[in-house]
C-alpha cells in the first residue's frame, strides 16, 4: 500500500458531485466536529499533513484543499478509517500527521470509500404492517439525488427520480435488492445494519452510461453534453469499494457514525447552497443594478435624442418659414420694384420709339438689365420656395418639378393623387424630399418613366416615387454626398418630421422612394380651402368641429 | 383695334400697378379704367366699372391671384381675366387656364408682348400658346378617373371607403349623430371622419365638402 498522502485530484473534480469536492473531508469522528469543517466553504487551505496539490476548483469557482487531510481529533479512529484499514484492497492508508506539534493521525482514506458512502442512502420500514419504506438518513440528510448526475454550474440541480421501491424489496425480502435509476445509476439495496428487519441501505455502485445520463437532462435543466462528460468522468464502479462500503453500513455502530456524519454533511452542503445563493443574488442584484443604470443611461439618451429631434424640427420649421418669409419679402418689394421700374423702362422705350423715331438705346439697355436682374431674382426665389407650393400645393409644385426633369430628357413622367394641405413648412420639407428623389432619378437613373404617388394613408402623407432606371447599389451611393439633400439627409430630415424615408434600389431594378411623415398635428384646413370657393352657407348644425 | 378696351389693374403693389399704366400707355385703344390693390376691392371695382379686361397679379397677400379668379368666375362677371405672374412657371399657368383665366403675362413682358395679349383677348380669343392650352386640356387626364366607382373616384382624394360612407350620408343632410346612428359608431367618430374628409377634400366645412363631393362625382347621385 503505498503510504501516499498524496490525493488524486483528478478523483475530486466534481466527477461524482461538487458537494462533495465543495465540502471539506473530513474525517468520520463522530459528533465533534473536525476543524476542517468548521472552515467555511469554499476557503482555500490544504490539508497540512498532504502536499499542495494543483488547485481543484469546484464548478462554483470556490477553492477547495488541494489535498484533503482527515483530521482525527482526540485520537477516536473514523469509521472509514477502520474501513480502510480493515479493507486495504479498497484503498486506505494511515499517514502520520506532519504537524508535529499536534501529533494528530491522520488517516487518508481513498476517496472512492468516501464518496460511495457519501452516495449512500438508509431507509426505513414506515411500520411493520406497511411495506411502504421511508427515506430516514443519506445524501443530505434527506433529499435524495443522484450524487452521479447533480453536478451542475450551480451545483444546484436535483433529479430526484431514484427509485425507492428497490429499499422496499430489500427490507421484504432481507436480501440484497438492485435497480436502475432513471438516469441509469445502478443502485445497491440490502438490509442495514445488521440484525434490523426494518432498515436497509442503498448504495450507488455504479454510474451511468453516458446516453443514459442523458435522459435526465430536462428533469435537471441540465445540457446534455455536461450530463454526458459528467457520466463519461465519473470513476467505474468498483466491487471491493462498494463492498468495504457496505460493511461500514452493515455495522450497527459505524452506521449509526456515518448517520451522523452525513447529516452534518448535509448541514455543509446546505451552508454552502446558501453561500453559493448568496452570492448568486449579491451577483444579481450587482446585475440588476448595471442594467437598472444602463436602462437609466438609454432612458438618458433616448430622451436627449428626442430633445434633438425636437430641436431639428423646430430648426427645421424655422429654416422652412424663414426661407417663405424671404421669398415673399423679397417677391413683395425689390421684386416688385424691379417689376415696376422695367415697366417704366419699357414705356419709356416704346415712347422714344413712337412716330417712327430710333428707340433710346440707353433705355432698352436699361431695360434689358433689369429683366435679367428679374430673371435673377426668380431664380433666387424659386430655390428659397418652390413657385406654386404655397398656393397650389405639392401635387402641383412636384409636377412643376417632374416637368422640369423630363423636358429634353424623354422621360414619361406621371403624378397620380393629391395630398390635402398642411403646414406650410411641412409642405416645403416633404417637397424638398420629393423633389431631391426625383432631381436624383433624373440625374442618375436615366429612367424612362418616372411615377410620382400621392396619397393619405391613415395619419400619413405618403409619397412614392419611382423610376425604372439604372438603379443604384444602396450600399455604396447613401452615404455618399453630393449636392442637395443627398439620400442620408432624406431620411434624416423625415425623421426629423417623426415619418420615414425608406430607398430601395438595386443595380437595373429602378429606383423606389417611399416619404411617409405624420400628418395629423399639420393640417391645414382653413386658409387654402376658405379662399378657393366661394362662401358656402355656415353649417347649421356646427358640427364640423 | 377699333375698339377701346377698358382695363382694371388688380395688383397690391402700387408701383407696379404705376408700370403697368405707363407701359399700357403707350397704346392708345388701352384705357386703364380702376386699379385695386387687393381681391375684394377688385370684386366691387370689376362690378361698379364693367372693365372689359382684368389683369390680375397672381401672388397677392390675403387671397391670392388665383383664388380671386375663382371669385371673378364665380360672381360671373364678364370680365375677361389675364393673369400677371412673376414666375415662368407652367403648371401655374395651366392651373390659371383651367380656372378659366383669358391669358397671362409675365411681368418681365416687354411692351409689346404685353399689348399683344391684351389686343389677343379684347378681339376675344385665348391668349395662351397652342402648346400651353393643349397640356392644360391633356393635364384633365391626371384629374380623378371618371370611370370606376364612386368610390374609386374618392380613393383618389385618400378618402377611404368608411370616409366614403360617412360623406354620402353628410351629402344626405344627416347631422354627426344621424350618421353616427346609421353607421353604428360614436358620434366623435363621425365627427374625426367629418374632419377628415373636409381636410382631405379641402372643404371649408361639411356643406362645401358634399357640394365638392359631387361636383367630382365621389358619390352617387342617387344616394
Amino acid at each position: 500500500m503505498p503510504a501516499s498522502g498524496a490525493f488524486d485530484p483528478r478523483a475530486s473534480t466534481g466527477t461524482l458531485n461538487s458537494a462533495l469536492a465543495r465540502t471539506p473531508l473530513a474525517c468520520v469522528a463522530g459528533p465533534r466536529l473536525a476543524p476542517s469543517q468548521e472552515m467555511p466553504v469554499g476557503t482555500a487551505r490544504a490539508g497540512t499533513g498532504s502536499r499542495r496539490r494543483a488547485p481543484v476548483v469546484p464548478p462554483d469557482g470556490s477553492r477547495v484543499p488541494g489535498g484533503r487531510a482527515a483530521e482525527c481529533r482526540g485520537g477516536r479512529r473514523s469509521a472509514v478509517a477502520a474501513a480502510a484499514e480493515r479493507h486495504p484492497a479498497a484503498g486506505g492508508s494511515t499517514v502520520r500527521c506532519g504537524d508535529r506539534a499536534h501529533g494528530y493521525t491522520r488517516v487518508m482514506p481513498e476517496p472512492t470509500i468516501e464518496r460511495q458512502l457519501a452516495g449512500a442512502e438508509l431507509w426505513a420500514r414506515t411500520d411493520s404492517a406497511d411495506p411502504q419504506t421511508r427515506f430516514l438518513a443519506g445524501w443530505e440528510d434527506g433529499a435524495t439525488f443522484c450524487a452521479a448526475v447533480c453536478t451542475t454550474d450551480l451545483g444546484l440541480a436535483f433529479c430526484r427520480s431514484c427509485p425507492t421501491d428497490v429499499a422496499t424489496r430489500a427490507i421484504g425480502t432481507g436480501r440484497p435488492a438492485s435497480a436502475r435509476c432513471p438516469a441509469g445509476v445502478r443502485l445497491l439495496a440490502f438490509p442495514a445494519p445488521r440484525g434490523d428487519p426494518d432498515r436497509a441501505a442503498v448504495l450507488r455502485v455504479a454510474p451511468p452510461a453516458s446516453r443514459d445520463a442523458v435522459a435526465i437532462a430536462d428533469r435537471v435543466r441540465v445540457a446534455p453534453a455536461v450530463l454526458r462528460r459528467a457520466a463519461r468522468s465519473a470513476e467505474r464502479g468498483d466491487g471491493r469499494v462498494s463492498l468495504a462500503a457496505a460493511r461500514v453500513l452493515r455495522d450497527p455502530r459505524r452506521a449509526a457514525e456515518w448517520q451522523v456524519d452525513q447529516r452534518r454533511r448535509g448541514a455543509d452542503r446546505r451552508r454552502g447552497a446558501a453561500a453559493a445563493l448568496a452570492q448568486m443574488i449579491a451577483t444579481s442584484e450587482e446585475l440588476n443594478d448595471s442594467y437598472r443604470s444602463a436602462q437609466r443611461q438609454r432612458t438618458e439618451l433616448e430622451r436627449s435624442r428626442r430633445r434633438l429631434d425636437r430641436l431639428a424640427r423646430t430648426t427645421l420649421r424655422a429654416k422652412d418659414d424663414e426661407r417663405a418669409r424671404i421669398a415673399h419679402q423679397i417677391h413683395d418689394t425689390a421684386a416688385q420694384s424691379m417689376v415696376s421700374a422695367f415697366r417704366f423702362l419699357e414705356a419709356a422705350r416704346t415712347e422714344s420709339a413712337a412716330g417712327g423715331a430710333e428707340e433710346d438705346r440707353r433705355v432698352a439697355a436699361a431695360s434689358e438689365r433689369v429683366v435679367a436682374a428679374i430673371g435673377e431674382i426668380r431664380a433666387v426665389l424659386a430655390r428659397l420656395l418652390p413657385p406654386g407650393l404655397e398656393e397650389l400645393g405639392l401635387a402641383h409644385a412636384l409636377r412643376s418639378q417632374l416637368d422640369q426633369g423630363a423636358e429634353g430628357n424623354g422621360i414619361v413622367t406621371n403624378l397620380a393623387g393629391e395630398l390635402p394641405r398642411l403646414e406650410p413648412w411641412v409642405e416645403q420639407a416633404i417637397y424638398g424630399m420629393a423633389a431631391e428623389a426625383i432631381s436624383n432619378a433624373v440625374r442618375h437613373g436615366l429612367p424612362g418613366s418616372i411615377r410620382v404617388g400621392l396619397r393619405v394613408v391613415r395619419d400619413r402623407a405618403v409619397v412614392t416615387i419611382d423610376d425604372d432606371g439604372r438603379g443604384f447599389d444602396s450600399a455604396t451611393v447613401v452615404r455618399s454626398a453630393g449636392s442637395g439633400l443627398g439620400l442620408l439627409g432624406m431620411s434624416r430630415q423625415a425623421s426629423w418630421l417623426g415619418g420615414t424615408a425608406r430607398i430601395r434600389s438595386q443595380l437595373g431594378g429602378g429606383t423606389h422612394v417611399r416619404i411617409s411623415i405624420p400628418v395629423t398635428r399639420h393640417r391645414r384646413v382653413d386658409v387654402a380651402a376658405a379662399d378657393t370657393a366661394p362662401a358656402q352657407p355656415a353649417d347649421q348644425r356646427g358640427t364640423t368641429g | 383695334m377699333t375698339r377701346r378696351s377698358r382695363v382694371l389693374l388688380i395688383d397690391d403693389h402700387e408701383m407696379a400697378r404705376r408700370g403697368l399704366e405707363a407701359m399700357l400707355s403707350t397704346a392708345d385703344w388701352i384705357e386703364v379704367v380702376g386699379e385695386a390693390d387687393d381681391c375684394e376691392s377688385g370684386l366691387v371695382q370689376a362690378e361698379r366699372l364693367q372693365p372689359d379686361i382684368a389683369l390680375l397679379d397672381i401672388r397677392m397677400p390675403g387671397v391670392d391671384g388665383l383664388a380671386c379668379l375663382d371669385r371673378i368666375r364665380a360672381a360671373a362677371l364678364p370680365v375677361a381675366v389675364i393673369m400677371v405672374t412673376l414666375y415662368d412657371d407652367r403648371r401655374y399657368v395651366l392651373e390659371a387656364i383651367r380656372r378659366g383665366a383669358a391669358g397671362y403675362v409675365l411681368k418681365d413682358a416687354t411692351t409689346a408682348e404685353v399689348i399683344a395679349t391684351l389686343a389677343a383677348v379684347a378681339d376675344g380669343q385665348l391668349a395662351i400658346e397652342p402648346q400651353l392650352l393643349r397640356e392644360a386640356l391633356a393635364s384633365r387626364d391626371q384629374e380623378p378617373p371618371v370611370t370606376g366607382t364612386a368610390r374609386q373616384r374618392a380613393a383618389a382624394y385618400s378618402v377611404t371607403p368608411r370616409e366614403h360612407d360617412v360623406l354620402s350620408l353628410v351629402a344626405d343632410g344627416l347631422t354627426n349623430k344621424e350618421i353616427g346612428a346609421r353607421l353604428t359608431i360614436s358620434e366623435d367618430t363621425v365627427k374625426k371622419h367629418v374632419q377628415n374628409i373636409i381636410w382631405k377634400l379641402r372643404a371649408a366645412d361639411r356643406t362645401q365638402a358634399a357640394i365638392i363631393a359631387f361636383k367630382m362625382g365621389l358619390i352617387e347621385n342617387d344616394t
